[in-house]
């Protein structure tokens, strides 16, 4: 081939080509892009402590407000739970399937609230967790700082047990994601449950130490983890592991901090920052359920008609036009009649943290009076005026009764009575007064029932963990025929699709 | 540049003499070839009035009167004779004639220097230049077009040894070594190759024709032009003249059935919506992707990113489709076509590009195929305007035939006495409350108005031969068929200018286009299956019948009525091309475009719009939508050009590098509350008000470069090479090389093969291709982890702004390859009466860049990955075109496609762990549905029966296993992808007539709307075909039933619409286009001075031949039908 001779023009084309070689040499920088507007980088995000902080927000909002949607962590456990249970029922009955699933106990795996609700949020808030956890381990920065990557690990640590205690108490051996990396986790399968609660300890364990034992990061608002809530869960999964020494020990350690004290007047119980509290999840008032609580809005109606006068109560309850009335009267979900007699004459709770709707004398109701939960009191508050109650996640009350379970099963039974008493005190009732193993278990039970009611499941798991579930469930009249495999709710189907390692749980 | 003949002269040896030689040879030449040229530049007028005088003195007389020099050796002059001459007003050329005839003198003239010699001399020049007449010489000369604008570049070889070069910037060659037996033959793309005999004439002047034959015509490629006979790839064109008979708004709708593998289908009946565009069948495994080939305005890609994700319509394509310039995503049309913006008679011409050697010069962008588009360009010539008009109206082309009153409220109360259940009031106001003799066409109501369609087109254009220009403008308005809204409009405005500098070594276009389109909007959806006695729309006074809904207990179904749709969109596209010519073969080209495109779009949900009665206790609240997209693009692209003769071929070389950049900014404000309509327009006053805001940037670099040669015109081979990077890959991903090989023999140029040959085939060529094209449609920033609070919009946390993952990064992904294998043969017949072209085509998609679906126990649903599996599309296109009659009264051209495509996933490792093991099967077609049986009604129940495929008792559809595998039963395969799709176009000129009809046609599946479409029967307050109603069992023992019982609540599960009955031949055969069109004579046009009189009379989709019963078998739903266009128009050229 021959090229130009000119002398001239071989230099202007070679001066062209060296134009445009110079141009093109630095090619990588022609394809580099500016960071992302609305989003912030991994490396960006933990390069400051003030900058971190938002993913520590994030984290909590997420479970709590989740934009406004329902989640495990803002009462999808207590609602959910309490209809598998028997501790709640739901006003629309078959009407609404997947609510009416639950309450008969005849999950399907296409449950759409099993997946939403449940799983896939659970699963988010893990996300975030291991992202933190990564976020943090791989930051180079020295502006974060040590205390500051403490506080961050040891939050996610505590999100993410959280988050692994109710999957496993919920869906038994559930896939164990320990990463933010795909790679790692989409290949899942089943975990065993004494796998996830060995993690779950771990997470606990370490989180007891990397976090403080105040509430300062928050502002003394107990809304985000400490110590004092890392071990609290810690005592919680111990006992569900029967590892009664350690549930004894991490309950102690709480109960004689000296830094909680159970509330005498029990309409103050669930206020914000209450002595009693050991770490409550703050309402952002600007959204639904605004300072009100997801439970708050299902369990009271829209009117309280038994704060009326009796000449309008008695207009609302005929019978001809009660139907019409009756979802504003009776809210989404109310207490089933096993859990109001459950109650002893003269217990405080009962006549505090459960109110109650007459009806009229019209099926379904017959004119019997139906009881819901009042532990939260507000329903539709303003969204300018802070609220006066958060969204309690763990309190002492739970520990005394950890405690006590814990000292039974040790036989520790003056222990265990001790613990108990406190509770019952408060209540207005007389101390126990068994005096064998048996009766004290039973004791146990009972005042779990009806100390916790309609708070996150945990009739649902206590159920499950001591074995009594079937006789307890199989006599409720709308769980027939009963079926045992119901315990543990079904994988949700998508996952099942996506995901071909992972194996349903029996009977589905 | 040398054109001399360089002999010595032995007698001559001092250096004057010798320039003054080959001065004289030269002149000599060149009087005779330019005579008439010279002769023109002699005008001045010489009087002399001589008796016996010097000719020293009579020539210093001429030189004053004409300005010319003279050049003697005064030896010589010394010899003359004394000049007697009389002459008055002569030219120099006469004078100097008159003056010299007597002299033993001659003389020459050059540049108005006159050269006197001896005439012993010029006798012995005369007999030397004779004598090398005789032996090799050199021929040169000018080749142009025939506006005389000169050809660079073209090819002038001599025949008999096909040796030759190439003209330079100003259309100038020389040969060297050619015989005066020998015939130059000179080549151009675009024009018809002239052979000419050299004779004794070293000085050719060659004027060369357009090319009319097919084979030869302009075919713009990538980066460059090539002709059908020359490319080595394969690329379809579709013309000005064919786009311009076609009544439609949407450029894209002008290609329906022209080229084949291309599938046009569009989403809506909305005008400007979005259309699903599909090059050689569907590459993605990912249902969400869309198809969209990558489009190149002249030269400018029009990028667009898609923000949101692209729209799928379940029951007609199993991809998805680019919202378009609607990243706000509030359309009623599913997106807005990006180039809708685009005035279809500013288009000079339209490829599609498909294989590989055509588009992996695009490396990375042109998996799904390259359309480019080419806007018109001015011409040098006198001013030319151009104005037209068309105007016409629209309407549905079908409808069902639904139930009137009586029968539909009859099927009414058989449908409650079936189920045992007594209607009520309550349960079926239509029954009881509305009223039973009133009765109402919804679908006439809806779609049954007449649209319109007013086009206004103004172009001039006009130049010289250094600068040409051409201004156009365009006013259009569209009304559609609902009658509902105000209608669109759009106005466009283009304008370019090129210039080439007086030496012709600089070349520079600029063009730029500005276009506005306003649409407006109504979603008719779900009016036509109303019952037929439902209330009217609006009460007495016009306003929404809400009281008359309320009083016969229905809810007001009208609400979409009142909430329109508005966009506004502002577009601007402008390109400048610098090209400067370096040495002669040597150019360099810089290419600057810039795309710029903003739409402003509001959905307002007034308080008007809603019925008081229907929202229970909640009170009633407007919202109002406000969107906004912006999209830039801009991209530079330095070239260099080299070509050149090399042995018997012509070598090519293209090297060019380009850097794009890409900006998508969609925003859209949503304001609700509104508690009155009279704020409803201010997003101001919303008392709440949410922002989605989405931005993407977009970088794109690349390295490209093209060897072609064209060896005897026989041989061709074409090489493309690309290196781009991208900034859609993580570090260390972003560069990926491509690149491709086309081979083309063209066989009947063969000597011993045309021997063989039938006497009939005068052109015969064999072309294939293999290479590569890649794809990184995938988003941007997907391999970066990223916080922030976009999705979900959390709410501060303890007052402080949270901050969470927003998607799964995965920064392993890599470019995505697909490799395309393309086989061809293309023939002409009978002096181009027939010509004939068949493709076959392998494209492999290997490692696809999806969004792969993840456990949500991952933290997300979906990550960007590359994904094993391998789809294969094959595929054969047919092309022939007949000139049947050729008169010049008369003549009849016909063209007809088409085209078959098969998919088949070739691979999937992994398949059975993957979320799609499910829905594909290795072997089989990604467009596959897999669906029960239907085995009829059961005769004593009235319910739909369907085959127990596996026999174990129970239709069962377990979709965790692969269907008609284990215990699921939906063991039918049903292709969703046409079987082959094709058009058919055909032109008769007969003296100023000219009649164009254009099909287009396809054999498929479709979604039957008579089946799964409609669920229950008798169950909802819709109205039923005929059909059905006619078809629906009826008493127990009936046996001919095709629909199950007429039931309140849906009776079988499962639904029909997961069997084969959902499902039912959609082949069409569609009337696209029918245009007449009759041009004034000549004569006539003389007489009232215009240069071009046309009247025409076309249509758009005049009717469809179809077994399908729904609407339309390309748009399977009873929303917005697509219409048929009547038009007529006029168009005068002055």
């Amino acid at each position: 081939m021959k090229f130009p001779t000119s002398p001239k023009s071989l230099y202007r084309t070679a001066l062209l080509i060296t134009c445009m070689l110079l141009a093109f040499s630095s090619c990588k920088k022609l394809v580099e892009i500016d960071e992302p507007r609305k989003t912030v980088t991994t490396t960006d995000v933990f390069s400051t402590n003030q900058q971190a902080a938002g993913v520590i927000a994030g984290m909590y909002s997420q479970m709590m407000t989740n934009n406004s949607s329902l989640v495990f962590s803002n009462g999808a456990t207590t609602m959910y739970g309490g209809l598998s249970s028997d501790e709640l029922v739901s006003l629309s009955g078959i009407a609404t399937i997947t609510d009416y699933q639950f309450e008969s106990n005849t999950l399907r795996q296409d449950n759409a609230t099993v997946d939403t609700y449940l799983w896939k949020t659970a699963y988010q808030v893990i996300n975030t967790a291991n992202n933190i956890l990564e976020g943090v381990a791989a930051s180079q920065s020295s502006l974060l700082t040590d205390s500051a990557r403490k506080q961050l690990n040891g939050e996610a640590k505590f999100v993410r047990a959280f988050s692994y205690f109710y999957l496993t108490n919920f869906y038994g051996n559930v896939p164990l994601a320990l990463s933010a990396d795909f790679n790692q986790t989409s290949r899942l399968s089943n975990a065993a449950q004494s796998d996830i609660y060995k993690q779950i300890t771990a997470d606990l364990t370490d989180a007891q130490t990397l976090l403080p034992t105040d509430y300062k990061v928050s502002g003394g608002e107990k809304i985000r983890a400490n110590k004092w809530a890392a071990t609290a869960l810690l005592a919680r999964a111990y006992l569900y592991q029967k590892d009664w020494k350690n549930a004894e020990a991490q309950a102690t350690a709480i109960i004689t901090s000296g830094q909680f004290s159970l509330v005498n007047d029990l309409t103050g119980v669930f206020n914000k920052n209450s002595t009693e509290a050991i770490f409550q999840l703050q309402q952002n008032i600007s959204v639904a359920p605004y300072g009100a609580t997801f439970e708050g809005r299902s369990f009271i109606p829209s009117i309280i008609l038994n704060t009326y006068a009796a000449k309008d109560q008695a207009s609302i309850l005929n019978p001809a036009t009660f139907v019409t009335y009756a979802p504003f009267i009776i809210p989404k979900y109310y207490l089933s009649p096993a859990l109001v007699s459950a109650f002893e004459p003269n217990d405080k709770r009962r006549a505090t943290w459960i109110n109650y709707s007459p009806t009229a004398n019209v099926a379904p109701f017959n004119g019997q009076t139906v009881y819901w939960p009042y532990k939260y009191t507000s329903t539709s508050p303003s969204t300018t005026v802070a609220p006066t109650q958060y969204y309690m996640v763990l309190r002492l009350a739970e520990q005394y009764l950890i405690r006590a379970e814990a000292r039974a099963q040790q036989n520790d039974l003056n222990g265990a009575a001790a613990d108990i008493n406190l509770i019952r005190l408060r209540a207005g009732l007389t101390p126990v007064t068994t005096t064998t193993q048996a009766d004290m278990l039973n004791a146990v039970a009972h005042e779990r029932q009806v100390e916790l009611f309609a708070e996150w499941a945990h009739r649902w798991f206590d159920l499950k963990r001591w074995g009594t579930a079937q006789s307890v469930l199989s006599g409720i009249s709308y769980k027939q025929n009963f079926n045992p495999t119901q315990l543990v709710y079904p994988i949700p189907q998508n996952e099942l699709t996506a995901d071909a390692f992972l194996k349903q749980n029996p009977g589905y | 540049m040398n054109f001399s003949i360089m002999r010595t002269n032995a007698a001559h040896g001092h250096v004057l003499r010798k320039t003054l030689l080959i001065m004289k040879i030269t002149t000599y030449l060149l009087l005779i070839a330019v005579m008439t040229v010279s002769a023109s530049t002699l005008a001045q007028k010489i009087t002399l009035n001589e008796q016996q005088a010097s000719l020293e003195k009579v020539l210093d007389k001429i030189r004053v009167q004409s300005g010319y020099d003279f050049l003697y050796n005064y030896s010589a002059v010394d010899k003359s004779r004394p000049v007697t001459v009389h002459i008055k007003n002569a030219s120099v050329d006469q004078a100097l004639e008159a003056v010299f005839s007597n002299q033993p003198l001659t003389y020459e003239i050059t540049n108005q220097t006159v050269v006197v010699k001896g005439k012993s001399f010029f006798q012995k020049l005369k007999e030397q230049v004779a004598n090398a007449l005789a032996t090799p010489f050199n021929v040169s000369g000018i080749i142009t077009d025939k506006l005389n604008q000169p050809l660079a570049g073209a090819t002038v070889i001599i025949k008999r040894t096909n040796q030759g070069t190439t003209t330079d910037n100003r259309g100038f060659y020389t040969l060297t070594n050619v015989d005066a037996t020998d015939s130059i033959v000179v080549r151009f793309i675009g024009y018809k190759s002239l052979t000419v005999a050299v004779g004794k004439l070293p000085f050719h002047n060659l004027k060369l024709e357009e090319a009319t034959s097919g084979l030869d015509e302009v075919v713009i490629q990538a980066y460059g032009k090539t002709t059908q006979r020359l490319t080595t790839g394969s690329i379809a064109r579709i013309t000005a003249e064919e786009i311009e008979k076609q009544p439609v708004n949407d450029l894209l709708l002008s290609l329906t059935g022209r080229v084949p593998g291309l599938q046009i289908t569009p989403q809506t009946g909305f005008n400007g919506g979005a259309i699903k565009v599909q090059i050689r069948g569907r590459n993605a495994i990912n249902p969400g992707f869309s198809s969209d080939p990558l489009y190149i305005v002249d030269g400018v890609p029009f990028t667009v990113l898609d923000l949101q994700d692209p729209v799928k319509r379940v029951e007609m394509t199993t991809t998805g489709v680019s919202r378009g310039l609607d990243q706000a995503g509030l359309s009623y049309s599913l997106g807005q076509d990006p180039l809708y913006g685009l005035n279809p008679l500013d288009i000079e011409s339209i490829e599609v590009l498909k294989d590989a050697d055509a588009t992996s010069i695009y490396g990375s962008r042109a998996a799904n195929g390259v359309i480019l588009i080419t806007t018109k360009k001015g011409k040098p010539g006198a001013s030319q305007v151009t104005l037209s008009l068309q105007d016409g109206v629209n309407f549905a082309t079908r409808s069902l035939a639904l139930l009137n009153t009586p029968d539909y409220l009859a099927m009414r109360r058989q449908a409650f006495k079936n189920d045992g259940i007594i209607p009520t009031a309550l349960t079926a106001p239509d029954l009881f409350l509305a009223d039973p003799n009133a009765y109402t066409n919804w679908q006439k109501f809806a779609y049954g108005h007449a649209g319109k369609r007013l086009d206004l087109q103004g172009s001039l254009s006009g130049g010289t031969d250094q600068t040409a220009f051409r201004l156009s403008g365009g006013y259009n308005t569209t009304k559609d068929i609902t009658d509902a809204s105000d209608g669109d409009k759009k106005a466009t405005l283009s304008f370019n200018m090129t210039n080439n500098s007086a030496n012709k070594r600089f070349y520079t276009a600029f063009t730029v286009n500005y276009n506005y389109a306003e649409l407006n909007q109504l979603s008719l959806s779900g009016f036509n299956n109303l019952p037929p006695n439902a209330p009217s729309a609006y009460d007495a006074s016009g306003s929404p019948n809400f009281a008359g809904y309320h009083a016969v207990g229905m809810k007001y179904p009208f609400a979409k009525l009142f909430q329109l749709y508005n966009s506004k969109n502002t577009g601007v596209n402008g390109n400048l091309t610098l090209k400067y010519t370096i040495i002669k073969g040597l150019n360099a080209t810089v290419s600057l475009g810039y795309n710029s495109n903003q739409t402003n779009s509001t959905l307002f949900k007034p308080m008007a719009s809603q019925s008081p009665y229907d929202n229970g206790t909640t009170p009633i609240t407007g919202s109002a939508s406000f969107g906004n997209t912006r999209v830039n693009n801009w991209i530079a692209e330095p070239q260099v050009t080299y070509d050149r003769l090399i042995g018997k071929g012509k070598l090519d070389l293209l090297a060019g590098a380009t850097v794009q950049s890409n900006t998508t900014q969609g925003i859209t404000n949503n304001g609700t509350n509104y508690t009155s309509d009279l704020f409803i327009k201010s997003i101001q006053l919303a008392p709440t008000m949410t922002v989605l805001d989405n931005y993407g940037q977009y970088k794109y670099a690349g390295i490209f470069g093209r060897i072609n040669y064209v060896w005897d015109n026989k041989y061709i081979i074409n090489i493309n090479a690309r290196r781009d990077g991208s900034s859609r890959f993580g570090p260390g991903k972003q560069f990926g090389n491509f690149g491709s090989a086309g081979l083309a023999w063209i066989a009947s140029e063969e000597k011993w093969l045309k021997d063989i040959l039938p006497q009939a085939i005068d052109f015969f060529k064999l072309r294939g291709s293999y290479g590569t094209t890649g794809s990184d449609l995938v988003g941007d920033y997907k391999f970066l982890s990223q916080w922030g609070n976009a999705s979900p919009i959390l709410t501060s946390y303890n007052g402080v702004v949270p901050l969470t993952p927003q998607l799964m990064a995965n920064p392993d992904y890599h470019w995505q390859v697909n490799k395309k294998l393309d086989l061809a043969m293309d023939m002409e017949l009978l002096n181009g009466a027939i010509s004939f072209g068949v493709d076959y085509y392998r494209d492999r998609c290997d490692n696809q860049l999806v969004s792969l679906q993840t456990p949500e126990f991952t933290g997300f649903t979906s990550v960007v990955a590359n994904n094993p599996a391998n789809v294969q599309n094959t595929g054969l296109e047919f092309t022939l075109t007949t000139n049947v009659a050729k008169g010049k009264n008369f003549s009849w051209r016909n063209s007809f496609n088409i085209a078959f495509n098969r998919n088949k996933l070739l691979a999937y490792p992994g398949l059975e762990t993957s979320p799609y093991r499910n829905q594909y099967k290795v072997g089989q077609s990604l467009e596959n549905v897999y669906v029960f049986h239907f085995t009829g009604i059961d005769p004593l129940t009235g319910l739909n029966t369907y085959e127990d495929h596996n026999g174990d008792g129970k239709i069962s559809d377990n979709n965790t296993v692969f269907p008609g595998t284990q215990d699921n039963d939906a063991y039918v395969m049903i292709n969703r992808a046409p079987q082959f799709t094709g058009g058919y176009t055909t032109v008769f000129n007969y003296k100023h007539l000219q009649l164009t009809m254009v099909f287009y046609f396809a054999k498929q599946m479709g979604y039957s709307y008579l089946k799964g479409g409609v669920s229950t029967l008798g169950g909802t307050m819709n109205n039923i075909p005929q059909y059905m109603y006619d078809h629906t069992w009826s008493y127990v023992g009936q046996t001919d039933a095709l629909y199950n019982r007429l039931s309140t609540s849906l009776v079988t599960s499962p639904s029909l619409s997961g069997s084969d009955a959902n499902y039912e031949d959609a082949s069409f055969i569609r009337f696209q286009t029918l245009t007449l069109r009759y041009s004034l004579p000549d004569k006539l046009l003389h007489k009232i001075g215009l240069r071009n009189l046309a009247f025409t009379v076309s249509t758009n989709n005049l009717f469809v031949i179809t077994p399908y019963r729904g609407l339309d078998p390309q748009v399977f739903t009873l929303d917005q039908p697509l219409t048929r266009t009547v038009e007529a128009g006029l168009t005068a050229t002055f």
